[in-house]
């Protein structure tokens, strides 16, 4: 019964594992849930404070502030990189791991020196194996990121550019504008970009006629820290979302597989058993046979 | 991605408020008129106005006229952004007036009364305590009365 008993075997352990796979799926889908709610709550906030900017810098076209002033020449870049804590979750961090190192090479490149910072364990652990040196590592903001907590971050990064620590910070992250389709990005935040206006889509307003209290610049003074702070936040939503939209996936196709293979290995096992069965049958009959020769 | 209209009511004579916070939208109602608290001094806003764009300082945000029962929101800074009969409020904090509780209010002025003034740093901490906790402390009595 050798075989038969260690097909039963593996196919006990397979159905052990669809459980867990099911479950983890369950958890994901209601982590999903959530993160959903609260990126789309934060993106009408980032709507509007980009609105905002938009419209100030087509009225004051002057203004100057040293979070939006264009460096010269960048020397130093802080890549900011944002993977996940936790494993089992198909591609995710292998892709963000790769964009990251296409990244580095191509600022190295352009002769950038690049300081990396990394959220979240699995990123850190794959990049130091492909002996990338790494400033800090972040762990605490991976699952579940809070505002307070990327605001003292953002406050960080202000401080350090307009002391001259670095010229530019980029963040390589997944977003996710929908459920089925991620994509990796690596996106300047710091200094911040001037927005563009796109053509068609929004007629620039007059300075002439419009009022503002108390004066362009004081609102931009305080705007833009409060631009930035916001654009981070959503790279660590985007990013959160994004793990769990992986998992909640691979989870899945993991669950499908698992459901094919016990097909697959059931069929084997009553086979096995069969010939078995079979061998056990003519072994007894043969036995028989000889027996009744021997008379 | 979102896809709410940002458009303006179809009655001139009103206005569209939306106050948006980094965590929800706090509120997006049709009214006829709303008044900001602005660092110095309040400023109605009615349909038709000109474009604005403005700071907001700590205070109380009224929709609607003061004689229809309006709606009080306590919003903690921010901007204020008025254009084609549609006002947005982006602030980090905007809770309802009808949320506050006068009990933690009374605490939080309280509190930042006995906040120590001895440097500089520390009386502007102060100042600002104070100004967030008067706001809401006004908020709460006219709402008592």
């Amino acid at each position: 019964m050798a075989r038969a008993r260690t097909l039963e075997k593996r196919r006990k352990a397979i159905q052990n594992i669809e459980k867990i796979t099911r479950t983890m799926e369950l958890i994901a889908t209601a982590r999903f849930k959530k993160a959903w709610d609260r990126t789309q709550a934060t993106t009408e906030y980032t709507l509007g404070l980009f609105h905002l900017v938009r419209d100030l810098a087509k009225l004051e076209p002057a203004a100057s502030h040293p979070l939006w002033t264009p460096r010269d020449q960048t020397h130093r870049v802080l890549l900011l990189v944002l993977s996940s804590n936790r494993g089992l979750c198909g591609g995710y961090n292998a892709a963000v791991v790769r964009q990251t190192i296409q990244t580095l090479d191509r600022l190295r490149a352009e002769g950038c020196e690049v300081l990396v910072e990394v959220s979240g364990k699995r990123g850190a652990s794959a990049l130091r194996f492909r002996n990338t040196a790494i400033q800090t590592v972040h762990t605490h903001l991976a699952d579940h990121p809070r505002w307070e907590q990327v605001e003292v971050l953002a406050q960080r990064y202000m401080d350090e550019l307009t002391a001259g620590r670095w010229d530019r910070l980029a963040v390589v992250y997944t977003s996710s504008e929908t459920v089925g389709r991620q994509r990796l990005k690596t996106e300047v935040l710091l200094p911040l970009p001037r927005p563009e206006p796109i053509p068609g889509h929004f007629i620039p307003p007059n300075a002439a006629e419009y009022d503002l209290y108390p004066s362009g610049a004081a609102i931009l003074d305080d705007l833009l820290p409060r631009f930035f702070k916001v654009q981070l936040f959503q790279c660590f939503l985007q990013a959160a979302l994004s793990e769990q939209i992986a998992r909640m996936f691979a989870m899945k196709s993991a669950s499908e597989n698992t459901t094919k293979m016990l097909h697959r290995l059931s069929l084997a096992h009553h086979r096995a058993r069969q010939t078995q069965i079979t061998s056990e049958m003519l072994e007894v009959l043969s036995g028989a046979e000889a027996l009744q020769q021997q008379r | 991605m979102v896809k709410k209209s940002t458009a303006a009511p179809k009655n001139p004579a009103l206005l569209r408020c939306r106050i948006l916070t980094p965590e929800q939208t706090v509120c997006d109602q049709e009214t006829d008129f709303v008044v900001v608290w602005l660092e110095d001094g309040q400023l109605g806003i009615a349909a038709g106005r000109k474009p604005m764009i403005a700071r907001l300082g700590v205070g109380p945000l009224r929709i609607g006229r003061a004689d229809q029962e309006p709606k009080y929101y306590y919003v903690e800074g921010g901007f204020v952004e008025a254009a084609e009969n549609v006002v947005t409020v982006l602030t980090e904090r905007a809770i309802a007036a009808e949320e506050l509780d006068p009990a933690a209010v009374a605490e939080r002025l309280k509190a930042a009364q006995t906040l120590p003034t001895t440097t500089p740093e520390l009386r502007k901490r102060r100042e600002q305590a104070m100004r967030i906790a008067q706001a809401q402390w006004r908020l709460v009595q006219a709402r008592s009365r």
